[in-house]
């Protein structure tokens, strides 16, 4: 015991150093608890969200535009989520994000998914389809995207015709049966427009699910 | 004043070097001592250690083994510092300071009212032979410029103790005189002054006494007339080169004739002996004094032996 | 004290001398005159999306001042043997980094006022709206700065310049990226118990700048709470003190 005093002793301020530090530590742990707990700056990421969102953050090892396009999208994320309540009748706001993940990324898909059909959505169906062929243009091998132009000219221009042509587009550009099988849906129902055997619906499905599948409960 | 301005005893300093990180000593095993008034002047060769002694007087660097006292507090006491001076060997300062603003810096350290600080300031660098063009900043000064500044900002807080580390380096002969002249008027108004030089002569002119420094270890110490003495030998300088006077000095150690001048080395007992011999000779005394060897010559000697 | 203040005034001396201040100025006069040229979007609440982004901006301006003004403090003095000239006075090694990081709060302090100007009179040329909840916003960029800094000068008692840069750009992508997948999956998940307690070490001994960021409130929400800028000020002021501490410790015997 002696001799561990002596020891410390002899090193007195290094002790003092560190014994400060821990004290220091431990007043920013309760206190990141503290924050944790509350309503803080970031409350939890949405788990019942149907597309994953974290994953953009891999996407911050590479490119300063990629790293900046990722960057805006995970904001989305957590506007979407926190400020408008998962309701996409309320995510107008995040189109600037969407624009300017396009401008600094033109192959991030999903930018140009969600903001060609706000347009559409929400009183500018003209500016939508040009931003839907810009993106095919930038991303010619994309699946989604080629779906997402089929509904834009379904929903908002009313050309089934048009829609019918990228909507078979898509199915052939699917990566996997399960993809293309989704995108069946969609284009049975344009086919029977097309046909006759059915009308244009006349409310414009605002979420993803619905935009593809109209006629899922 | 009782007591040394500077004790260093027994001061160990080694450093890791190269890829292997062995342990190399700067500093081995120095003790040393300095009064209160006068010039110290602390010589050796590169390498020897000075740099390193310095910065262990000042706190830069910390021994690993030995102690010290600095104007009679242990080394590494902060007070001390209020009653030292110091300029470091090619010192630099902040380029975007002036020479005002710069002493005003360093004033602010010793607690100097900044009405008599500025005054203080004006005298400093009328005294250094700095410009006065106040726009001038430091970075565009010559080293000797910068030397100057350096000995001004050393002397701003009236230092007890001034440490000065190659003082005369990058100055002209005739700024190497004015420094000698400012160093020689401290030591008349009572301050004790510790320079660390290469330059002998500058050594051999100014200070009173010496450490030669070698290997990190203090070789020789004293009083530098003391140790430039050489005990028992008297040199007598005569005016003419009389062809009879290696004869008529024929007991004389040596004599040497050259540029008018007859140079005799004879004992301090036959002072007299040659006197009479060089007066029966007809030839005009000059000077009669002990013999002197030089700075040079003893340094070298030094640090020859030690070496061997 | 009176040591302390005249280092940090040399260091803000220093620092505008290097123009910093007139780049932020200059910088902040050309977005403001340019304002009337930015996109319009069709959709979309520009005031929000305006305040989102500027704080998030000056966040990224604030962390690279941070690490411009600190790293090379020390080194940089050692080097050019300026510090021999101080610490042979009667100024401690205390007194000495003390000085140094406040000449660096305080430059950080005023550069970000200046910006949070600037994004108050874009908001206002752009989208006519007074937003001073934009102060908020850049106070917590300013106190992320703070712990950034003190990181950086911790590190500078020891490492060369470039060792700090790369080692304050990795504190900064750690320390923002490690929140919600440490905390989501590690905490508050199901690993086992020692996992869990090394897990949470980990999460609350590592600085989590992700507080800092309240962009999103200021944008959206009408910014942060007061009790939430109280604690997060406390939480940047206690790792300041850590990481200044420790940088004390090793410098206090450093040879120079």
């Amino acid at each position: 015991m002696r001799k561990m005093w002596r020891w410390l002793k002899a090193r007195r301020f290094k002790v003092a150093v560190v014994a400060v530090v821990l004290v220091l530590l431990v007043a920013v742990a309760l206190l990141q608890a503290s924050m944790d707990s509350g309503v803080s700056a970031h409350p939890a990421v949405d788990q019942s969200s149907p597309y994953q969102t974290g994953r953009s953050i891999l996407d911050l090892l590479g490119g300063v535009r990629e790293t900046l396009a990722a960057y805006f999208w995970t904001k989305t994320d957590t506007i979407f989520h926190v400020y408008y309540g998962h309701d996409v009748t309320k995510e107008v706001p995040l189109y600037p994000y969407y624009w300017m993940i396009t401008r600094l990324d033109p192959h991030f898909v999903m930018a140009y998914y969600y903001a060609s059909y706000m347009l559409g959505e929400f009183g500018h169906p003209d500016a939508g389809l040009q931003l839907a062929l810009d993106a095919v243009r930038h991303n010619p091998d994309s699946a989604l995207l080629q779906e997402n132009l089929a509904t834009i000219y379904f929903y908002f221009m009313k050309d089934p015709a048009k829609a019918a042509y990228h909507g078979s587009k898509a199915i052939a550009l699917a990566k996997s049966a399960d993809e293309a099988h989704i995108y069946r849906f969609f284009q049975n129902l344009v086919e029977d427009v097309l046909a006759g055997k059915r009308k244009m619906p006349k409310t414009i499905p605002l979420s993803d699910v619905l935009r593809l599948n109209p006629d899922k409960d | 004043m009782n007591g040394k301005a500077v004790t260093l005893e027994h001061i160990k300093k080694t450093y890791r070097v190269g890829a292997s990180r062995k342990r190399r000593a700067a500093v081995e095993d120095l003790s040393l001592e300095v009064g209160y008034g006068g010039i110290f002047g602390l010589l050796g060769p590169n390498g020897a250690g000075k740099t390193t002694t310095l910065k262990v007087l000042l706190g830069l660097v910390f021994p690993d083994s030995g102690s010290g006292t600095l104007l009679g507090t242990a080394l590494g006491d902060r007070q001390a510092h209020k009653r030292l001076g110091f300029l470091p060997e090619q010192p630099y300062f902040y380029g975007f300071l002036t020479a005002e603003k710069g002493l005003a810096l360093y004033g602010q350290f010793f607690g100097i009212d900044e009405g008599i600080l500025q005054k203080k300031s004006a005298d400093l660098i009328e005294m250094v032979g700095l410009p006065h063009d106040s726009h001038l900043t430091l970075d565009k000064y010559s080293k000797g410029m910068l030397q100057r500044f350096g000995i001004a900002q050393a002397l701003l807080n009236d230092p007890e103790l001034v440490v000065l580390d190659e003082p005369s380096s990058g100055l002209d002969p005739v700024g190497q005189k004015e420094v000698r002249d400012i160093l020689l008027q401290l030591k008349d108004d009572g301050k004790t002054i510790f320079l660390s030089s290469h330059q002998l002569s500058e050594v051999e002119n100014i200070c009173d006494s010496v450490s030669i420094v070698s290997a990190g270890r203090s070789v020789l110490e004293g009083k530098l007339s003391e140790l430039l003495t050489v005990e028992g030998l008297t040199r007598i300088v005569l005016s003419g080169e009389d062809a009879r006077a290696r004869e008529g000095l024929s007991f004389a150690r040596s004599v040497e004739q050259a540029d008018g001048f007859t140079t005799v080395e004879v004992s301090s007992g036959d002072t007299y002996r040659a006197l009479e011999a060089s007066r029966a000779l007809g030839m005009e005394l000059v000077s009669a004094q002990p013999y002197h060897r030089s700075l040079e010559d003893l340094f070298l000697e030094t640090v020859k032996e030690t070496s061997s | 004290m009176r040591n302390v203040v005249a280092i940090a005034v040399n260091v803000i001396k220093d620092t505008a001398r290097k123009k910093i201040f007139y780049v932020v100025f200059l910088f902040g006069l050309v977005v403001v005159a340019l304002a009337p040229l930015l996109p319009t979007f069709e959709l979309g609440s520009q005031a929000s999306f305006l305040r989102d982004i500027s704080v998030s901006l000056t966040s990224l301006f604030g962390v690279v001042l941070a690490v411009v003004l600190s790293v090379g403090q020390v080194p940089g003095e050692v080097d050019k043997r300026t510090i021999y000239n101080i610490l042979s006075k009667p100024v401690s090694r205390v007194q000495y980094l003390l000085g140094k990081y406040l000449g660096i709060v305080v430059s950080l302090a005023a550069i970000l006022f200046v910006m949070s100007l600037e994004i108050i009179v874009l908001l206002a040329v752009r989208v006519q709206v007074f937003s001073p909840v934009i102060f908020q916003g850049v106070f917590a960029v300013f106190l992320e700065a703070c712990v950034i800094s003190a990181f950086c000068l911790m590190l500078s008692t020891f490492t060369t310049v470039p060792i700090n840069v790369f080692a304050a750009i990795l504190f900064y992508f750690v320390c923002h990226m490690k929140t919600g997948f440490l905390h989501q999956r590690l905490v508050a998940g199901s690993m086992n118990g020692f996992l869990k307690v090394l897990a949470g070490a980990f999460y609350y001994v590592i600085p989590n700048l992700e507080n800092f960021n309240i962009s999103q409130q200021v944008g959206y929400g009408g910014g942060a709470g007061w009790w939430y800028m109280l604690r997060v000020t406390g939480y940047a002021v206690f790792f300041s003190a850590i990481f200044l501490l420790i940088g004390y410790a090793t410098f206090r015997r450093k040879d120079l």
